[in-house]
């Protein structure tokens, strides 16, 4: 019973991916650079995401990478150091942890992305620690090291020279003098920690966090106590002890305790959000939490949380970030690519979301506004107003090169092919100086009244000692003779053994907005789509509906799995127009979900899969000829095969390496966003 | 060059520099005899690849030019040596400087006295200055001289010409033509987009392509010449390119002085010289000229230059010198500011220039010797008097001026109330600066073009004209109009295949290939004999071509033998056979095709058969069926008398078919409606040729 259930989470999850990738904007990048895919973009929060992406699974150097919502980097480099933590400190500098040979250390770097300083542990004992960095606004360093020992570990049954490893939390100031070092030998008893004390290496504390509260103090995860500490700044006394074996709080909703969270982050508002992985939950799953904590009468009330219908679980690493304008941001860590980020609304909803392949994962994800001032352009956005249908406008783009080195453009790009530069590049921008460019503006074969895009233009370094991208943003605008009204349609529409997780799209032909000219967001949107069982008739179902960031596609999420084999209805009103003012009419559609306790050969991408059960060797008929996308799961939710882009109507698809066992087959149609999951049975041949 | 390379050190960074206008000639410089200075003295913005135009007005003595006579040194780039040339009339000189200026550089001219006029005169020596626009790197990307094929923009393709090129005259959507009475003569010749695919495009009057060609970029304005070239504006390029009659690109057109060449004009003239214009942008601090106004707008403006036969140089003419930007009508207060928006050019005498400057609603005439202003027309600045036609004109097109001394104009009417384009025609006073609408034409139903749109006066003074985009782009018309204003002609264009800023009527037709006869006549056929018909077709291009098909409307003739490939400058026989069953008159088109990937090239052929019945032949003029007996019971005989491919259909009154067939010929059937029940059946007989119903209602009986 407990096997089908994870069995069945797992299924879940897996069908859960039911998203189209975004054209990505990677272009020009270097071979060995993350092809990572971006497959929802619903206005997300303005600003970037910072990943540091290890090679897995043995962490392996790779890029830190500031992404925007669309999926282009506006930030590249690559290390020959092990990277986590890039994001943006109190102090207002980039921070990083590179480990190198001589172990790990925290880097700092200005806006030009110069680095220009490092710390690491001052104390002999006390090895510098990559899981966490603090850059203070006064100028002070506050970060984790390891202080290991060798003991007899006998009294614990465990080993009589076992390495027992504690933690110290260290304070520098800002001339790098060792203001603070607090121990864990001091203050913890080794019978506090949940782990396993027979080993030889005995990982004791497993701090991952650290924080500094608004009255000075420290907060300390203890992942191996399952605790968060908060730490008397001055005195190093225990303030108080949340969690663990020694918690000393009470949280109003038992189902809302954290399991060896991650990422213990104090709001503006008082509140803390962690990343609660949930290890040990039965289901097992992961989620972003907000906690009230009244620290005086020692109580915690869960005022927010997000778990992804309790369908993404993530045993290790992990990081939740709450942005300014209230949505999450959930970085996944090192054992979860897919998705590898989240954003999601204050209503859960999702905003962003970002995919890494498979042997590519950053410990954290952070988000923030970032402006590069290495070159700047002159102004952040350029509106090109009405297009007259004929001639190409032109803007003269002055950028400023504000470094005493030559900068060179190498590379610019946008989304459409309405913006152009005319320029060829490499551009050289003298120190000191500027060169302007010339951004054009013809929409010719676009066909809607509204075109926004973003302008990107990169200097890109690809030699043997730096490979590195640097890029600008400016928002373009302009618009077009538009009386065409916007058309709405449904992929969904007409099929039938559609997924119980799925999404529906509906897709508009051009950017909508309200009849009063407001803008559609996920607060609203919601207010258009009609979703019912059966029919137009039928009984309401919940669900939450956004709308991307270039208000072209709504997604419709079910609140809870669809039933089996049941017709449902869903439409869009005509309360819609496009931004010159057209109405949109009403569109709907029905569609029928699968019966899916049969698993096996059903009619629906999949016009047929056999032999199955079979020994390996499987062939999959289509019944369409689009572009699908395959992946294969095993059991335990691991990705065992991936393709992507399969044309035509056959498919070989060979497991005959892989152990015998149940594996789950996902085939999702591009283009119309129907997805299916097979059930593939593989056993010994003559069986 | 690369940019990079040209984008030399700055000193300063950019200063928003505020362009004002009416820089007029300054008057020591005419008082000293001088006629035209380029650039003028204290003028702002130029290119850093500009030249020295001087001409003093009298023709000078080339013996005594010396290039050390100028002397031109950059505030940056120093000292620049050049070379001086004279131009064919022996009035114009330029000196070219051995390399482009800095940019945001001020530029210091002194001329030593030294040269001499013919008559012995000395130039007066002066001293002069200009600036260099801030730094940009405007790509003025096009490539040498186009001669031949080999480096023309597109694909000639006649590789794969034989089965199913992938332009096909058969797949080709077109425009829907009414006639009325008497078209003008010629080809119309436009550019036009088909699913988002450009194309050059010849037709006919009877709509059918006489050259469509596929293009891979963006192309527009395709202008025929007097002397026999077609040219269009090819983005790509970013120039003008000609094509010759045998359709091969031989030459470019593009704008000197570093500036690019934009879509709106060519005007070439009898004596080779040529007109272009620029759009020609700048950082303006609009915060400056008017309140509110952004501090780092780009305002374009316009700059126009005249190249002689040569492509050398002789005149250029910027607004920047001559329109305030509050002359305009656009938005001052948005960050882009296209301000003048120049969109034609005439030359109505040798000495001047017609221009239409479509944002500052104004013709303004001007001097090209000169450079001055003689006078403005329409807009802020009007110096006109309309008598009769207070509604004026607004964003207008093609204004042309004729010999007869009048002026005609495509009048958008953007923004006028009501909402309606026309064009019109002015008599022109010019000395009393008077004008007076003589003629107007207007689409029925009335059409609103915001954009685009052009009119052409014909040389027996019809008006031909392209009306633009409709406002909500149903429809496209072109129209011709004879003087009392009837239309005679129009094509009218749905909003999947339209043309694109203007479109011509022209004597041009395509000569790659020509056939030796324009009229196949046939007289007195035989019965149960074909007779045949030959002519050749030469092929007047250096390449082999392939006739890949012929069409047709009328059955009663075909064309054998296709497809037929022609050797370079070789010609090959054509037969067109005419069986017997023709019988009639006809008056037909045959149209041979050359179809290649990317292109269509046709020539039509009248065909004309002329034939009396012979003897007991009434069926050979029949078609349709006999049915009989009727009513009957159950059982009928039924004789197709119609000679080509037909289908025949038996339905129930409900529409249900019971029976049909589809054939060829005479045949004779025999229905059984027996186990039917009693009542009404249809029999309907489509001729696949023609199209042409026949039905007859069957009652059936028991």
């Amino acid at each position: 019973m407990k096997n089908s259930l994870k069995i069945a989470v797992i299924l879940s999850f897996i069908l859960q991916m039911i998203y189209l990738p975004l054209i990505g904007q990677t272009v020009n990048v270097p071979a060995n650079f993350p092809k990572y895919t971006v497959t929802a973009n619903n206005s997300p929060d303005d600003g970037y995401f910072f990943l540091a992406a290890d090679q897995m699974p043995n962490k392996q150097p790779g890029y830190l990478i500031m992404v925007d919502n669309y999926g282009t980097p506006v930030y590249y480099r690559y290390f020959n150091k092990v990277l986590n933590n890039f994001g943006v400190q109190p102090n207002g500098l980039l921070s990083f942890m590179g480990r190198g040979t001589a172990g790990a250390k925290f880097y700092l770097m200005d806006s030009t992305f110069a680095i220009v300083d490092s710390v690491a542990s001052k104390t002999p004992y006390a090895k510098t620690d990559p899981h966490d960095f603090v850059a203070l606004k006064n100028g002070h360093f506050v970060f984790l090291a390891n202080d290991a020992r060798t003991m007899d570990m006998s009294a614990y049954g465990g080993k009589t020279n076992a390495t027992v490893t504690g933690c110290v939390v260290q304070e520098q100031d800002e001339n790098k003098n060792v203001v603070f070092n607090w121990n864990t030998w001091d203050h913890f008893q080794i019978g506090d920690s949940y782990t396993d004390l027979t080993v030889s290496q005995v990982d004791l504390i497993h701090h991952n966090s650290i924080d500094v509260d608004e009255d000075g103090n420290f907060f300390l995860i203890s992942r191996s106590l399952n605790e968060v500490t908060k730490i008397d700044r001055l005195t190093g006394n225990i303030i108080w002890r949340l969690g663990g074996k020694n918690n000393q709080f009470t949280f109003t909703d038992p189902t809302t305790i954290f399991s060896m969270p991650h990422d213990f982050r104090l709001l503006p508002n008082g509140n803390f959000t962690a990343f609660d992985n949930g290890n040990g939950r039965n289901p097992a799953y992961s989620r972003a939490i907000e906690y009230s904590i009244d620290q005086v009468n020692k109580t915690v009330n869960a005022v927010w949380s997000y778990d992804a219908g309790k369908k993404i679980y993530a045993d290790n690493s992990g990081s939740t970030t709450r942005l300014k304008t209230g949505n999450t941001v959930l970085g996944f860590g090192y054992s979860i690519s897919n998705p590898a980020i989240l954003e999601v609304h204050p209503d859960s909803s999702v905003a962003f979301r970002l995919e890494l392949p498979d042997k590519v994962a950053s410990y954290r994800t952070f988000k923030s506004p970032w402006k590069n001032t290495l070159f700047v352009p002159n102004t952040n956005f350029i509106d090109f107003g009405l297009w007259d249908g004929y001639t190409t406008a032109s803007y003269l783009l002055p950028v400023y090169n504000k470094s005493n080195k030559v900068v060179t453009l190498t590379s610019y790009s946008t989304h459409t092919d309405a913006f152009t530069i005319e320029e060829t590049f490499p551009i050289d921008i003298p120190a000191n100086g500027q060169v302007t460019l010339t951004v054009d503006y013809y929409p010719g074969n676009i066909h809607t009244g509204l075109i926004k895009d973003v302008l990107t233009v990169n200097s890109d370094i690809n030699t043997a000692s730096l490979v590195q991208r640097i890029a600008m943003q400016v928002q373009l605008s302009g618009t077009k003779t538009d009386v065409t009204a916007p058309q709405a349609t449904i992929p969904l529409a007409d099929k039938v053994n559609i997924s119980k997780d799925t999404v529906i799209f509906i897709n508009l032909s051009e950017p909508v907005r309200k009849p009063d000219n407001t803008e559609f967001t996920y607060v609203n949107v919601d207010m258009v789509v009609t979703l019912k069982k059966d029919n137009a008739a039928g009984e309401n179902v919940l669900f939450d509906a956004v709308i991307n960031t270039d208000k072209n596609r709504i997604t419709v999420t079910p609140k809870s799995q669809l039933a089996d084999n049941q017709t449902y209805y869903v439409a869009i009103t005509g309360g819609y127009e496009d931004y010159s003012n057209n109405s949109g009419t009403a569109a709907s559609a029905t569609f029928t979900t699968t019966d899916f306790t049969g698993l096996a050969n059903n009619h629906g991408i999949a016009e047929k899969v056999y032999p199955n059960p079979g020994n390996g060797l499987f062939t999959l008929d289509f019944a369409t000829a689009a572009k699908k996308s395959i992946k294969v799961s095993d059991l335990s939710g691991r990705i065992v095969f991936r393709k992507n882009n399969i044309s035509g109507e056959s498919f070989r698809l060979d497991l005959r390496n892989f152990q015998n066992g149940v594996y789950f087959l996902y085939i999702e149609e591009a283009g119309s966003g129907s997805a299916q999951t097979y059930k593939l049975i593989k056993q010994n041949a003559g069986k | 060059m690369p940019v990079s390379r040209r984008i030399l050190l700055l000193l300063l960074f950019l200063l928003f520099l505020d362009l004002s206008a009416e820089n007029a000639f300054p008057q020591e410089f005419a008082a000293n005899g001088y006629q035209y200075l380029s650039p003028l003295p204290s003028s702002l913005c130029h290119n850093p690849e500009t030249i020295l135009i001087i001409r003093y007005g009298e023709k000078t003595d080339i013996s005594t030019l010396r290039n050390e006579l100028v002397e031109i040194t950059g505030s940056i780039s120093g000292k620049h040596p050049g070379i001086f040339t004279l131009s064919h009339d022996q009035l114009t000189l330029t000196f070219t400087p051995d390399q482009a200026f800095a940019y945001n550089e001020k530029v210091f001219v002194h001329l030593c006295q030294g040269i001499k006029t013919k008559s012995g005169k000395l130039l007066p020596s002066f001293d002069s200055w200009f600036t260099i626009k801030p730094g940009t790197g405007i790509i003025t990307g096009l490539p040498e001289d186009v001669n031949g094929q080999d480096s023309s923009p597109y694909k000639s393709g006649y590789t794969k010409a034989v089965q199913s090129p992938s332009l096909s005259f058969i797949d080709f959507n077109f425009p829907e033509i009414t006639l009325s009475d008497q078209p003008g003569k010629g080809n119309i010749l436009t550019t036009l987009i088909q699913n988002s695919t450009n194309y050059l495009y010849v037709f006919n009057n009877n709509a059918i392509p006489v050259f469509a060609r596929m293009m891979p970029h963006p192309v527009s304005n395709l202008i025929p010449h007097k002397s026999g070239i077609i040219t269009y504006y090819d983005s790509f390029v970013k120039g003008y390119v000609a094509i010759d009659s045998v359709l091969n690109a031989v030459d470019t057109f593009s704008m000197k002085n570093g500036y690019k060449t934009d879509s709106h004009e060519l005007l070439l003239l009898s004596n080779g010289h040529s007109f272009m214009i620029s759009y020609d942008p700048q950082i303006v601090d609009m915060s400056k000229v008017v309140a509110g106004g952004n501090p780092a707008a780009t305002v374009t403006g316009l700059v126009i230059q005249e190249l002689n036969e040569n492509k050398d140089l002789l005149f250029q003419w910027r607004s920047w010198d001559y329109f305030n930007i509050t002359d305009t009508y656009s938005n001052l207060l948005t960050s882009v500011i296209d301000y003048v928006h120049g969109n034609s050019l005439d030359a109505d005498t040798d000495t001047t220039l017609i221009i239409s400057s479509r944002n500052l609603n104004e013709i303004t005439k001007i001097n090209r010797l000169t450079g001055h202003i003689i006078w403005r027309l329409g807009g802020k600045n009007n110096e006109f008097v309309f008598e009769n036609d207070p509604r004026r004109f607004a964003g207008q097109h093609t204004v042309l001026k004729h010999k007869n001394g009048t002026l005609t104009l495509f009048d958008n009417g953007v923004d006028l109330d009501p909402l309606y384009s026309r064009c019109i025609e002015y008599e022109l006073d010019e000395i009393n600066k008077k004008v007076k609408l003589i003629h107007e034409y207007r689409h029925t139903p009335d059409v609103y073009a915001n954009v685009s749109g052009n009119m052409q006066q014909l040389d027996n003074r019809n008006a031909f004209i392209f009306w633009g985009p409709a406002l909500d782009h149903s429809e496209q018309f072109i129209n011709e109009y004879d003087h009392a204003g009837n239309a005679i002609f129009e094509a009218r264009f749905g909003n999947t295949i339209y043309p694109t800023y203007r479109a011509y009527r022209s004597l041009w037709e395509p000569k790659s290939f020509t056939s030796s006869a324009d009229t196949i006549q046939v007289k007195g056929m035989v019965q149960n004999t074909t007779l045949y018909r030959t002519f050749d077709i030469r092929n007047n291009t250096g390449k082999r071509i392939t006739i890949t098909s012929a069409h047709h409307r009328n059955r009663g003739f075909y064309a054998t033998g296709l497809p037929v490939t022609i050797e370079a400058m070789s010609q090959a026989m054509f037969t067109i056979a005419f069986p017997s069953f023709a019988v009639g008159t006809v008056s037909d088109n045959i149209i041979f095709c050359q179809e290649t990937d990317s292109a269509i090239v046709t020539r039509s052929l009248f065909v004309s058969i002329n034939n009396t019945p012979l003897t007991g032949t009434e069926n050979h003029s029949q078609t349709g069926f006999n049915l009989s007996p009727n009513p009957g019971k159950g059982e009928f005989n039924v004789e197709v008398v119609t000679k080509g491919r037909f289908s025949l259909k038996l339905t129930d009154l409900s529409g249900k078919t019971i029976w049909d067939k589809k054939e060829e010929g005479n045949q004779t059937y025999h229905i059984d409606l027996k186990s039917k029940p009693e009542g009404i059946y249809l029999l309907r007989l489509t001729e696949a040729d023609t199209g042409i119903i026949h039905t007859e209602k069957i009652i059936n009986q028991k």
